[in-house]
């Protein structure tokens, strides 16, 4: 192949993956469902009262949700609290920021958290293990330490049947993939 | 050898050249010793001999970074573009005025991508003028797109690559809303255009390949059509970058997402074209005496190659992805240190030992980080939060330590001898 072919394979190209860059640039998801930091902090704090499990991880509380409904608070510099899903569980992550924007990378998706919109992410847990919960926003110098903690593990109880029963994806919900 | 072939028609002077090289060789020295105070500063006992409170050792890191990242690639910009008296004093005058807050124990301290922040006037002043310096540079190089011979070419491509970064810095200035945590308003400022400054230090990795080459192995990678053609391909995706802002508000995740697509797509055919017929010249040239050219040449490709592939296989948030980006940044050094070495200061002493080892500390340290990342190490995290709690996380840590310290050693014996020789003022350089 010519010296000339190959410049002209190149341009080629560069228009070819210029113009899927345009196309595939992501519009701007959707926003989250407007909730007052007081009605998230009861939900959180009833989840908690529900679900705790005596454990402690780090300063935080270990609940085991007793729904498939999770809520977790962001704030500087952690996720609260620790939960313990079962494995194979379908859930609704629900996420709120408490102080300034955060990010949620969790599992495969990512979804930005602004104080006052709440995000849903649907997660269905692994059959063991862990799930990675971490700040993908840059939120101040404790940012790099600021991950979430989701243990798999499981539990005899009432409450797996309705777990393992599925969820229904609802408003504000970020489909898994989505950009 | 044939007699090197001088296609260069940019009006570098070797005076200013020098002071250029001094700017750049003098950030770099000026990152190590603030490197040296931070670790200092947490060192027991030591750290109260110091005269600076418990926030310089993020500060220290914050000028640290802006040095050895920013400063370095712009003022390389500046020496290969031939950049103006102007260009280089208000560059000179912004790296003071960027160190200046940090000794003064001043200013707090923003880790945020791509270009840290001390929120100080002082230092923004020092951001101001590297700007300013680095586009007067970058508007003497543009008209040099006309040119038919392929690197004045490519320093045009990288002179309008600078001007689309700051263009995006200056559309995020206007754009995020005042009422910004400072957190995340520094973070979205420097996004866009610091992912721009990733295709400029791409650019300057492939300026430094092909001059290199050129002037000490008597052939360009690439033929002239091409090489333009892959310099076309990465401006192409530096002018479309301010395009975003138009599509996206800035505090959005679809904006940080847009840019980091731009990267994915844009930026790894190009030297991948080069780094191809650049192998492909080593190969020819297998049966000749190695030399610091060969030698740079062979070990950037290496590790450009070794960080490319391990962006393929990056992770959410652990060590996977100071692995890919050290050795990325590390095969460009590499590249420029060798362009260095063996074109614009030849015969300095201990060329190959720095080389060696700055290329296969970086191999190491690289190879470390990769490990670590895929056993589950998160990034940017130290002590405790590091939670190594098996063997084989703790040896993968222990090689970047290692391989780190390595690669230390050879950017110290290169800046010492640069500075040595760009210091004795010899006569009979060749520069350029």
């Amino acid at each position: 192949m010519s010296a000339h072919s190959l410049s002209v394979a190149v341009l080629a190209a560069t228009v070819a993956l210029l113009g899927w860059w345009l196309a595939a640039s992501p519009g701007d998801p959707v926003d989250g469902v407007p909730t007052t930091l007081a009605d998230f902090t009861a939900r959180v704090e009833a989840m908690v009262a529900a679900g705790d499990t005596g454990a402690r991880h780090g300063d935080l509380p270990v609940v085991r949700p007793p729904t498939a409904d999770v809520f977790i608070l962001a704030r500087r510099w952690s996720f609260t609290p620790a939960v313990v899903l079962e494995p194979g569980g379908s859930y609704r992550i629900h996420l709120l920021a408490e102080d300034v924007v955060h990010s949620a990378a969790l599992g495969g998706t990512e979804v930005l958290l602004v104080p006052g919109l709440m995000r849903v992410v649907p997660l269905t847990a692994p059959a063991a293990g862990s799930v990675r919960l971490q700040c993908g926003e840059y939120c101040g110098l404790g940012h790099p330490r600021m991950s979430g903690s989701i243990a798999v593990s499981a539990q005899e109880g009432v409450q797996r049947r309705q777990i393992l029963g599925g969820v229904d994806v609802g408003e504000g919900v970020e489909r898994p993939g989505r950009p | 050898m044939p007699a090197p072939r001088d296609s260069l028609t940019l009006p570098l002077a070797g005076e200013r050249l020098r002071w250029w090289l001094l700017l750049a060789v003098g950030a770099l020295a000026a990152a190590g010793v603030l490197a040296l105070l931070l670790v200092l500063s947490r060192t027991p006992t030591v750290q109260d001999w110091l005269p600076w409170g418990s926030a310089f050792f993020h500060r220290a890191l914050v000028v640290h970074v802006v040095l050895s990242f920013q400063v370095w690639f712009l003022a390389l910009f500046g020496a290969v573009a031939g950049g103006g008296r102007t260009a280089l004093v208000l560059s000179t005058g912004g790296a003071v005025l960027l160190i200046l807050p940090a000794l003064a124990d001043r200013g707090e301290p923003s880790l945020n991508n791509y270009v840290p922040v001390l929120d100080h006037p002082l230092f923004f002043a020092g951001l101001a003028l590297t700007a300013a310096g680095a586009a007067l540079a970058a508007l003497r190089a543009v008209p040099l797109l006309r040119s038919p011979e392929p690197l004045p070419f490519a320093i045009a491509s990288a002179g309008a690559t600078v001007l689309a970064a700051l263009l995006c810095f200056a559309l995020a200035g206007w754009q995020i809303p005042a009422a910004t945590d400072p957190a995340q308003r520094y973070e979205r400022l420097f996004w866009g255009g610091g992912h721009v400054l990733q295709i400029l230090n791409t650019m300057l990795l492939m300026i430094a390949w092909h001059w290199l080459a050129e002037r000490r192995f008597g052939r360009a990678p690439l033929p002239p059509p091409l090489t333009r053609a892959v310099f076309a391909a990465l401006l192409a995706f530096a002018a479309a970058a301010p395009l975003i802002y138009a599509r996206t508000d800035v505090p959005r995740l679809a904006h940080r997402q847009a840019f980091t697509a731009l990267l994915w797509l844009g930026l790894p055919l190009p030297p991948l074209v080069m780094g191809g017929g650049l192998a492909r010249l080593l190969w020819q040239r297998r049966g000749e005496p190695s030399s610091a050219a060969t030698l740079a040449v062979a070990l950037s490709l290496l590790v450009f190659g070794l960080g490319g592939i391990a962006g393929f296989f990056l992770g959410v948030a652990d060590t996977r992805t100071p692995s890919h980006y050290h050795a990325m940044i590390g095969g460009v050094n590499l590249a420029v240190m060798g362009l260095i070495l063996t074109v614009f200061l030849p015969r300095t002493a201990k060329a190959r030992l720095s080389l060696h080892l700055y290329g296969w500390g970086q191999v190491l340290h690289a190879l470390g980080f990769f490990l670590a990342g895929a056993a589950g190490v998160p990034r940017k995290t130290a002590g405790l939060d590091q939670g190594l709690d098996s063997v084989g996380k703790l040896a993968a840590m222990g090689v970047v330590g290692v391989g780190g310290a390595i690669a230390v050693l050879g950017g110290v014996i290169f800046v010492a001898t640069v500075l040595t020789r760009l210091l004795q003022r010899e006569d009979g350089d060749e520069r350029a």
